[in-house]
């Protein structure tokens, strides 16, 4: 092995020296530029990229069918013959929110052990291997507010698959054996959690941000494992089994087709009164700083902010701000001050996730551990500078145009048109909510971004969390605050074990 | 054939996916039955007379379109000392060009002259006087205020700038062993602008702000690798699976060689490798094929074929055969993991359809034999994957399986089923029922695959800038439903032998 690396390297210096020697004795035409724009050829004159003439888009928006079924359960609808695919979803309100304490991840569970635990019909085993053979997905997905249950199956296939939705969805078998397995499983990927430090950084800020702790709250170890057959069908009976709901259709079949379907499988479907929510999440008063020491070459920095939602006139000043911000790829500032100018991340940046009555902004970065107070401060004259001083007009148009521009993307796939006014319809948003974003995001102007970063972006409402080596915290001073060392549940519960 | 990125994160992207599952991208094959629908019907291929092959789909449910450029350079070509040179020069090409990115390009260009000028002169007095002699130290200052007085004449991420306020969406990139490629969505009144700016970008590139681009690839490293031990493991499964080829190479590269990297080099890779001949544009959504091909003909017609730098197209080093199990192991405070990888022929090889139906059988769904064993029955595992045609499709490859164990599960015991499993296949012959399930699954797997211009445009010029060929899927679908269990057995016999094999473990490190 070691014979074969000095080979390489003796071939490599020798064909550089011959490159060089062939230059020296006058066979190269022109002296090579170490630049790449620097090209013997000439490259013809293009035009200038801002005056390329843009065509009006001619676009309405595809009319998504909305009907109402025998059980009075909405359906929205979408025909697509491109491909021989169905895919049914539905929503219902059953999401983390109502895990009792003590039992964080129930929902989840509830939601993964009705589809892998079998049906008053078929056993776990039989489910399986028809689904597989059916090449039909039926997946769970589980938020605060809601659960989506949804089913993907080809033209052939979905009926049957259909079928077996329907009986997990109301007549699950949560066969003892299958919940060990799944919350084993759940188990081992919660102790797998602290490998990833994006994604336990992640966790514990959702733990911190929220005063209310039924928002904050995360499966832990022992929640999961409290967790008990008794419990599963008492959630899906409270819960899934007769809750409010909303169901999305689209593809390769007809209105007629699937509404004798659905009316024939969740027609007897009974749409009780939803248990209520709680109240929103209310946002900090004090500025809230901790750090989790974590051995690692990198500090994952993490902020949350909880901030106005979908059903708030701010929504979409919010949508500008974020892009501005950290959300608008290379051109928003943190991306640009932060990786493009002086190099210390390859991730940082913002997200903005709005549910109907409030949201969150988070902002991120990962760097090295001797930059961290560096970041921090960075983020923070960002934050800042946007709260205290308007946009320039030119930032503002840009931020505007990209999301205003970016807004046919949401029609792109019958599934994705469907999925996405079901979801806006159960949250009670306008039916017009699609359609009237785009103006609405024309409207908003520098005061409303900079009245919004003030608001909700300030420091005082911010919860930070740096996760990484001690001394990355301990030798800086990397917020205002001290910032109080935290233990995270789930890395307590993983030493225990 | 299938190509499949998993938790190794073997491919790197110029955004990171954030707070999100490892995103995970499928390329997969579609089945016998696809009768009821043709994957290949309305893709109009052309082949400019620089060599560029260009491959459109007409597809018109939004007023989108998806773009792809690809390039066949990737992380194979990086020279022994210079791993990371494609992946960094895939982040270098979004630095601009003559007439983006700059105020006054002459302004630019006349003060990187004179900073070169400048630093090989800093050079010889330092190497003469030492760094710290008063001249070195006005020369040194001299550095600093052209360096920023050409900042100041440098207007950062105007591509993507372009790209935005056109509507454009998913701007990123990616590099992978064999293809560096280019993407974009955008609304699809902005063809015009997305050629006028990709055709540029290869003539005229500027690689701007350097320095600190490798800065943050350096940070990509050890946020994508030093922070993350199963990474470090993927890195040291092919580092021990291939002692030759490049594939035992990482694409991010390694540290020490991406430290070393510098603009000279890369213009040498960008213009031996980034060649019309070597490239594939897919161009799938709301668009004819009449009003693309003038745009890209315009465009990138003008793209001459450079000639080919000797020192970098010489070719890559074969993967003398394998005579025995290797194994490796790495410790760390991670949860462990495990890699078993056998090596076998790449695609179009019929031995590859095989291992994709043999890949569906072990872990395509809750009722595949490993799944079912490993994770339900047996519970030694919380997750298996297994993967055919691991890290690349250009070589002979690998089909691996990639698995957790449970907590309280022993490596060895995980090990010792998987292989139990595989020696399975030796013994009973597959199923009607279970071939039947596996052709199935890949079927469907494709259709929900081109459900997407992004996934449609993905997956064509995937097969064009590799196989050469954009049809090649056409022909999978014949080959998949000729399988039948005989060809398992016989190619589970050949490779899954222990001469073949493998293994890598991530292990708990012991504390004294």
């Amino acid at each position: 092995m070691k014979n074969n690396i000095y080979r390489v390297f003796i071939v490599l210096i020798l064909s550089l020296s011959l490159t060089g020697c062939t230059c020296l004795i006058g066979r190269c035409d022109a002296p090579r530029s170490p630049f790449p724009e620097d090209r013997a050829t000439a490259a013809p004159v293009l035009p200038d990229p801002n005056a390329i003439a843009v065509e009006p888009l001619d676009f309405d928006p595809p009319a998504v069918e909305r009907v109402v079924l025998d059980n009075g359960m909405v359906l929205f609808f979408m025909e697509d013959r491109e491909l021989p695919l169905v895919k049914l979803s539905l929503i219902i309100q059953a999401g983390s929110v109502f895990d009792p304490p003590g039992l964080e991840g129930l929902a989840a569970l509830t939601g993964k052990a009705m589809i892998r635990g079998g049906t008053s019909r078929m056993t776990p085993d039989e489910v399986d291997d028809e689904l597989d053979f059916l090449a039909a997905d039926i997946s769970v997905s589980v938020g605060k507010k809601t659960m989506v249950l949804s089913v993907d199956a080809t033209t052939d296939t979905f009926d049957r698959a259909l079928e077996i939705f329907n009986d997990i969805l109301h007549h699950p078998r949560f066969s003892e054996q299958r919940l060990a397995n799944v919350a084993n499983v759940t188990v081992e990927d919660l102790r797998r959690i602290p490998d990833n430090p994006q994604r336990l950084a992640f966790r514990e800020l959702s733990r911190l941000l929220y005063d209310d702790e039924r928002w904050g709250r995360s499966p832990t170890i022992n929640s999961v494992r409290a967790i008990t057959r008794d419990h599963c069908e008492i959630f899906h009976k409270n819960f899934i089994q007769s809750g409010p709901s909303m169901a999305a259709v689209s593809g390769d079949v007809s209105l007629r087709e699937i509404r004798k379907k659905l009316n024939d499988l969740l027609g007897s479907r009974c749409l009780a009164e939803a248990e209520p929510l709680p109240e929103p999440p209310v946002p900090r008063e004090l500025a809230a700083g901790y750090y989790l020491s974590r051995d690692l070459p990198q500090s994952v920095i993490v902020a949350g902010y909880v901030v106005p939602g979908k059903n708030d006139p701010d929504f979409y000043a919010m949508n500008v701000l974020n892009d501005i911000a950290g959300g608008g790829g290379f051109q928003s500032r943190m991306t640009t001050e932060i990786r493009t100018r002086r190099g210390l991340a390859y991730s940082v940046g913002s997200i903005y996730e709005p549910k109907s009555d409030f949201g969150v902004v988070a902002v991120y970065a990962m760097t090295r551990s001797e930059a961290t107070a560096s970041v921090v401060e960075l983020m923070n004259s960002i934050l800042e500078d946007l709260a205290w001083n308007p946009v320039d007009t030119e930032a503002l148009e840009r931020s505007r145009k990209s999301l205003i521009n970016s807004h046919v993307f949401s029609f792109t796939s019958a599934s994705k048109i469907t999925r996405k006014q079901m979801m806006n319809a159960f949250q009670g948003l306008p039916d017009n909510f699609l359609q009237t974003y785009t103006d609405r995001i024309a409207s908003v102007d520098a005061e409303d971004v900079r009245r919004s970063a003030d608001a909700y972006l300030g420091s005082n409402r911010r919860v930070l969390l740096v996760l990484g080596h001690p001394d990355s915290v301990k030798e800086q001073r990397v917020a205002k605050e001290p910032l109080v060392e935290i233990r995270s549940d789930l890395l307590e519960e993983v030493e225990e074990l | 054939m299938r190509t499949f990125f998993p938790s190794g994160g073997l491919r790197t992207r110029l955004i990171p996916p954030i707070a999100a599952a490892l995103f995970i991208l499928v390329l997969s094959a579609y089945s016998p039955q696809a009768d009821a629908f043709d994957p290949a019907a309305g893709i109009h291929r052309t082949i400019l007379p620089n060599g560029i092959r260009v491959l459109v789909k007409e597809r018109s449910i939004s007023p989108t379109v998806s773009l792809y450029i690809r390039h066949r350079a990737g992380a194979v070509d990086d020279l022994t000392s210079r791993t990371g040179a494609a992946h960094l020069l895939e982040h270098m090409m979004f630095k601009g060009t003559t007439t983006i990115g700059t105020v006054d390009y002459q302004a630019e260009k006349s003060l990187r002259d004179r900073i070169s000028e400048a630093r090989s002169v800093l050079k010889k007095v330092s190497r003469r006087d030492g760094d710290d002699s008063s001249e070195a130290r006005e020369l040194a200052e001299k550095i600093n205020r052209l360096e920023e007085e050409k900042r100041s004449l440098i207007v950062s991420n105007e591509i993507d700038r372009l790209y935005r306020e056109r509507g454009g969406v998913g701007l990123n990139a990616s590099t992978g062993y064999e293809l560096t490629t280019y993407m974009v969505n955008l609304p699809a009144n902005a063809l015009e602008l997305w050629a006028r700016i990709e055709a540029d970008r290869l003539m005229n590139p500027v690689f701007r702000e350097f320095l600190s681009e490798r800065d943050v690839v350096r940070e990509e490293r050890r946020q994508m690798v030093d922070s993350r031990p199963e990474r470090q493991l993927s890195e040291l499964f092919l580092g021990t699976a291939f002692i030759a080829h490049p594939y035992g190479r990482p694409i991010l590269g390694w540290s020490d060689d991406i430290a070393r990297l510098d603009i000279d080099y890369l213009t040498r890779f960008f213009r031996s490798l980034y060649r019309p001949s070597n490239m594939v544009i897919a161009v799938v959504g709301d668009v004819t094929n009449s009003e693309v091909l003038p745009l890209i003909t315009k465009y990138f017609g003008a793209l001459k074929e450079s000639p080919a730098d000797n020192l970098l197209t010489r070719g890559v080093t074969a993967e003398p055969p394998q005579r025995g199990e290797r194994r490796a192991s790495l410790s760390s405070s991670a949860n462990p993991r495990l890699i078993i990888g056998f090596k076998k022929p790449t695609a179009p090889a019929m031995e590859d359809y095989v291992f994709d139906i043999i890949e569906n059988i072990l872990t395509g769904g809750r009722s595949s034999r490993l799944y079912r064993s490993l994770v339900i029955e047996k519970e030694l595992a919380g997750d298996i994957s297994a993967v055919n045609g691991f890290p690349g499709i250009l070589y002979n490859n690998l089909f691996i399986v990639e698995a957790e164990p449970l907590d309280g599960v022993s490596l060895a015991a995980l090990e010792s089923a998987i292989l139990s499993e595989l020696e399975r296949l030796k013994r009973e012959p597959v199923s009607r029922r279970e071939l039947q399930k596996a052709k199935n699954g890949i079927r469907a797997d494709f259709c929900r695959m081109l459900d997407s211009n992004s996934g449609t445009a993905s997956v064509l010029s995937y097969f064009e800038a590799t196989l050469g060929d954009c049809g090649y899927l056409t022909n999978y679908l014949d080959r998949i439903a000729s399988i039948e269990a005989d060809d398992i057995r016989s190619a589970a016999d050949e490779y899954f032998v222990k001469s073949n094999r493998t293994v890598a473990l991530l292990e708990r490190e012991e504390h004294p």
